[in-house]
């Protein structure tokens, strides 16, 4: 590694440190602005995000920073890297939100998008941990008026 | 109001609308029928003007005017339009369906009911919501592609649902129709 490389501590709400190269931990456009303001000081506090969090956000970056990976093995590392439970898939897209990486945002709403498809309420509900704050009346009533949609 | 995916902290509002405004209508639908917060979500005019102005682009001009007045919800609007659609598709579909002896049709009935779609303004969508069903007799679903070919200009190239539907329903159609005067037709087009 050469001796130019500077690395960034960051510090997650459960108060563990990751130690990561600048040039990766820039890929959050909230790190990369505080890096340009000149704001960062020893570590970075994030607030909002909790190691386990963190883990997986670092591995996506680690990955998409390597060097001559090939397209191919980026798309089945992405595929495998969504495959994870909903409260993590939660977890991730608040992380990505608060640390502004676009990439990650947009891969993991996809998902949802994708784990939407096709399913029933009663599904979506059973996937996502969604409460059923309906009365019955008001399912019923819903039902009716959404009809149209799967004649 | 439960505005989460989860248990967890509540996904922020504009995340949410970007994930359900990349939902197809039924999918859309499904998932504002899951919770107060869904509901509302699912229902508002962010979304559904896009869905409109997407379906019916041929209406976009009028919609611009509409756009000026008070008016209804997107959404009403958008199941009003669609239910306007489905009637009209189905004096196509009857008429068609009328014409229709021992599985083939004349020239001109099939003509007719081809430019019917387009004196109707049927997009690409609609045609793919009420014509290619494969409970629709084979000709009826051809009449919608080869409006969507030739009237709507759609490439085949670049939508491989379109693609997958074309060519299993032209095997179909060369499987079920030895009808030389309707192959005649075709190549005339």
């Amino acid at each position: 590694m050469s001796s130019s490389t500077k690395f960034l501590t960051l510090k997650t709400c459960d108060d563990k440190k990751f130690v990561l190269d600048e040039a990766i931990a820039v890929r959050s456009q909230t790190i990369k602005n505080m890096v340009e303001d000149d704001c960062v000081s020893n570590v970075i506090p994030l607030p909002n995000v909790n190691s386990k969090t963190m883990t997986k956000v670092i591995e996506y970056w680690k990955k998409h920073s390597e060097e001559g990976v090939s397209k191919d093995v980026l798309m089945d590392f992405d595929k495998a890297f969504v495959k994870v439970h909903h409260s993590i898939l939660h977890a991730l897209i608040l992380a990505a939100n608060f640390l502004n990486d676009k990439e990650i945002l947009d891969m993991m709403c996809q998902e949802v998008a994708d784990r939407i498809k096709g399913k029933t309420p009663e599904e979506i509900r059973k996937e996502f941990d969604i409460k059923n704050d309906f009365t019955p009346e008001e399912e019923e009533e819903i039902r009716k008026e959404n009809a149209w949609a799967f004649e | 109001m439960d505005s989460s995916l989860s248990s967890q902290e509540s996904i922020p509002d504009d995340i949410a609308l970007k994930i359900a405004s990349s939902l197809q209508v039924g999918d859309l639908c499904s998932l504002g029928s899951c919770s107060r917060f869904w509901w509302e979500l699912c229902g508002s005019d962010y979304i559904w003007e896009s869905l409109c102005k997407k379906r019916w682009p041929a209406l976009a001009l009028k919609i611009e005017s509409y756009n000026n007045q008070p008016h209804e919800e997107w959404r009403v609007f958008y199941i009003r339009k669609h239910n306007e659609m489905a009637g009209k598709a189905k004096g196509v579909i009857d008429f068609v369906n009328r014409c229709l002896a021992f599985e083939s049709i004349e020239v001109g009935h099939y003509l007719k009911a081809v430019r019917d779609l387009d004196s109707i303004l049927f997009g690409f969508e609609d045609v793919y919501t009420f014509f290619l069903k494969s409970k629709h007799n084979v000709l009826l679903n051809l009449i919608g592609l080869h409006y969507c070919l030739i009237w709507l200009g759609l490439p085949v190239i670049k939508c491989p649902a379109f693609r997958y539907k074309f060519v299993s329903l032209l095997y179909c159609f060369c499987y079920k129709f030895v009808n030389t005067r309707f192959f005649f037709m075709l190549s005339v087009n």
